[in-house]
């Protein structure tokens, strides 16, 4: 769908060349934004990540490939955003390190309580292809605002693993979390955006 | 053995591939049985497919022309 940025010319970002990292600003700003978001909040996420965007840019001459373009990035702003943390002595709200809140898809009443067994079974689905689901341009709408409004850690999470496609142990770095707690926001986001396709299947609306 | 509430919370992990061995086997025996449970699966794999093949957001124009100003501001010597 986009460039990836393995097509931007490292030796230019190096020599700090405009061209080349406004192509790097156009493709990782907004996942850095979700890093910061997970990390300081929705208030100072934007500064943080202004901030991290000149450190980079300074830092681009000494750039040297050790990691990807992305991984360096997602680590410098995830510094700035902790250095940031420290110093405002904020804590992120707790229900932003609670991985529940995405659960009604798997909620209770979609199980028998004993047994474990299906009681509302997973519909069938008519689009089956992931070249289906990308013909919808309504579709592509509410999964844009549903991934807007997941909770912070959720979304950083789901967009450093599923579009950025980081290592788990990246993100465990990034994020300062756990590998399983990790497993558990994916999955939890994975649901949302699922719980919106299977609405979208059944009546063509969000 | 493992169940369907079971199955659909670790559906993540077994199309990831970070399930033990043991428990992978499992999960696969339950499949095998469960007709339910692997359309759920095959349902959880459709979505994460999709999704990636959407590819990453972009930034509005907006955004990049805030970060090259500030770059600008910030690291003149440099820009």
């Amino acid at each position: 769908m986009t460039d990836s940025i393995d097509s931007i010319d490292q030796e230019r970002l190096r020599q700090q060349d405009h061209q080349a990292f406004e192509a790097l600003v156009s493709q990782l700003h907004r996942p850095m934004v979700s890093v910061a978001r997970a990390i300081v909040g929705d208030s100072l996420a934007e500064e943080v990540v202004q901030e991290a965007w000149v450190s980079a840019y300074r830092n681009l001459p000494k750039f040297e490939g050790r990691s990807s373009v992305k991984t360096w990035l997602f680590t410098i702003v995830s510094n700035e955003a902790k250095s940031r943390l420290r110093k405002e002595k904020r804590l992120v709200a707790l229900e932003d390190f609670n991985p529940e809140g995405s659960g009604d898809y798997l909620g209770p009443d979609r199980f028998f309580r004993f047994g474990g067994h299906w009681k509302v079974p997973p519909p069938d689905w008519h689009m089956d292809s992931p070249d289906q689901l990308l013909e919808e341009k309504h579709l592509q709408k509410c999964i844009d605002h549903t991934v807007s409004i997941l909770p912070p850690q959720q979304r950083a999470v789901f967009i450093l693993r599923d579009i950025e496609q980081q290592a788990l142990a990246e993100i465990c770095n990034i994020l300062e979390v756990t590998e399983s707690y990790v497993r558990v926001l994916l999955h939890r986001a994975r649901m949302k955006l699922m719980q919106v396709i299977d609405r979208y299947q059944e009546t063509g609306e969000c | 053995m493992l169940n369907c509430r079971d199955v659909a919370h670790e559906a993540s992990d077994y199309i990831d591939q970070n399930l033990s061995w043991w428990r992978r086997l499992m999960f696969r025996l339950h499949l095998f049985v469960c007709a339910k449970c692997r359309r759920f699966v095959a349902h959880v794999h459709l979505t994460r497919d999709f999704l990636r093949r959407r590819g990453p957001l972009r930034a509005s124009d907006q955004d990049i022309e805030q970060v090259m100003q500030r770059v600008k501001t910030s690291a003149p010597d440099q820009s």
